[in-house]
């Protein structure tokens, strides 16, 4: 069993909200919040849904290019309080993707901005694991603490969406008009945007709103984009060790989520492998109302658990219109209260990574 | 540390045009062999990979496909994708990280330490020396602890 690590603050910034409260009871209400943007694919233009900030009447970007960083500072101001930061580890998969698509030169990354702007001067990491990108941050914060290298870590994700990104997900045919996580009609995933940072320290340093006991990452090194369950299943094997969880009693799981046939189906026979088929937790994706904010997952499945603990409520399943009976899961589409002291966050990315975040109540 | 591989010269690579992620995997693999490991490799490895061209070549991809995309080129143009190739080449199914800004060598001590891997690949991609580009990875395996500064 490894230190756990406390959890002293949230920020997050989401298509349903400019600030972490405003974004769980968006997620819980009755509506989504897709707009259609164009891109194009190929010589054709073509329209796709996405859950962007347009909706938040979000009037802080400068130029094209530097709308991520925005992004990131909307959500990262909420984390940072008082005091010094030792260190930061940030997720993100657009962070040169944006520069890229308006031909602008690639300048110094996200984690640079961010750090100049917070003073911190040593411990400066950025990841690009695809859709994993910040929760492998988020456990790269925690390896950070517990190495005795960093007292207090700021860490999570950034992203936003491109017109190239939903162009990339359409031709591999995984974009879908709405997102159902575990609805037996599920066709696809959308793209949402937004970022999510939190403050961790070390235990015993100020008072944690959470406490992340456990990160499992593996690799199923099968395949590029077909996911493989006992990969999935390991990572949470992993994470409960880590956490010191023998009894594996979760008040409930935030999968990753993304509502394609895939996704789902290997997660669900994952968490059914981890609990040896028997009764499984409770288990919710925020992305039908969000979108799938790409590097930015494990962040915002973070921050939503959090607050889910927190208030003693499971959010809401937006989206699940039909359970799938071949799933074998209680996914809520209402929220749900419950007594519940600990939840796991799941985070996939393309090229097999998978990652599991034990979190629990102080 | 122990075990590396060093190739200098894109046209020592089997073919001229091989991919920036196929130079990635035979790296990791030449690591792996000086270490006497065979593939795939059984204990439970991972890989940390880091670019000093930042995220040059996936972005090229991804600014070239931008208006026309082919589901074939996906896969490469997600930054991960020369870690993720050379996992599934050589069987790496510990933790698979990408590093775009900070200490790779520190990330896969942290792994170990925590015990997520046994051992732990570490590939540099420095294609765009001018002087020289090359492709680097060395194996990092838990020896007892391992200082870090």
């Amino acid at each position: 069993m490894s230190d756990r690590i406390g959890v002293l603050s949230a920020g997050m910034v989401s298509a349903g909200g400019k600030t972490l409260a405003e974004t769980w009871d968006f997620v819980n209400g009755d509506i989504g919040s897709l707009v259609t943007l164009p891109y194009h694919l190929g010589t054709t233009q073509r329209r796709a849904k996405v859950a962007n900030l347009m909706a938040l009447e979000y009037t802080g970007i400068k130029k094209i290019g530097e709308r991520l960083f925005d992004i990131a500072v909307m959500a990262a101001d909420q984390a940072v309080g008082v005091g010094n930061l030792d260190g930061i580890c940030i997720g993100s998969t657009t962070d040169s993707y944006a520069a890229q698509e308006h031909g602008l030169p690639l300048e110094n990354p996200l984690v640079v901005f961010l750090a100049d702007r917070y003073r911190i001067p040593f411990h400066r990491f950025q990841f690009s694991n695809a859709c994993a990108s910040s929760s492998t941050a988020i456990a790269a914060g925690m390896d950070l603490i517990r190495s005795g290298r960093a007292n207090t870590v700021l860490v999570g994700g950034a992203d936003e969406v491109l017109a190239s990104c939903i162009a990339a997900f359409d031709a591999v045919r995984i974009y879908g008009d709405e997102c159902r996580p575990f609805d037996i009609n599920r066709k696809g995933l959308t793209l949402g945007e937004g970022a999510a940072f939190f403050v961790l320290a070390k235990e015993g340093i100020g008072e944690p709103i959470a406490y992340l006991n456990g990160a499992g990452l593996t690799c199923d090194a099968k395949d590029e984009a077909a996911m493989d369950p006992y990969a999935i299943a390991d990572a949470m094997v992993l994470a409960f060790i880590e956490a010191g969880d023998e009894k594996r009693d979760l008040g409930f799981i935030c999968a990753h989520g993304t509502g394609t046939k895939a996704n789902d189906e290997a997660e669900a026979w994952a968490i059914r492998l981890v609990y040896h088929h028997n009764v499984t937790p409770p288990v919710v994706s925020y992305k039908g109302a969000l979108g799938h904010p790409q590097g930015a997952s494990g962040a915002f499945g973070l921050a939503l658990t959090i607050e889910s603990l927190r208030r003693q409520t499971i959010f809401a399943n937006f989206g699940i219109l039909q359970d799938d009976p071949a799933l074998h899961l209680f996914v809520p589409g209402t929220p749900v209260e419950a007594k519940m002291k600990s939840a796991m966050v799941l985070s996939h990315g393309t090229w097999g990574v998978d990652t599991a975040l034990h979190v629990s109540l102080p | 540390m122990s075990g590396w591989a060093y190739l200098t010269d894109v046209e020592q690579v089997e073919r001229r045009e091989v991919p920036y992620r196929k130079m990635a995997m035979l790296a990791c693999k030449r690591a792996l062999e000086a270490e006497n490991f065979k593939i795939p490799v059984i204990p439970i490895a991972g890989i940390v990979f880091v670019s000093r061209s930042g995220e040059k070549y996936p972005s090229e991809i991804w600014r070239k496909q931008a208006a026309i995309v082919r589901p074939t080129q996906f896969g490469s143009a997600i930054l991960n994708s020369a870690a993720g190739y050379a996992a599934i080449e050589l069987g790496l199914r510990g933790p698979q990280i990408v590093v775009v800004h900070g200490d790779a060598a520190a990330i896969a001590v942290q792994q170990i330490q925590q015990k997520r891997s046994q051992i732990m690949l570490i590939c540099v991609d420095s294609l765009d020396d001018p002087v020289k580009p090359y492709m680097f990875a060395f194996v990092m395996r838990d020896r007892g602890s391992i200082g870090v500064g």
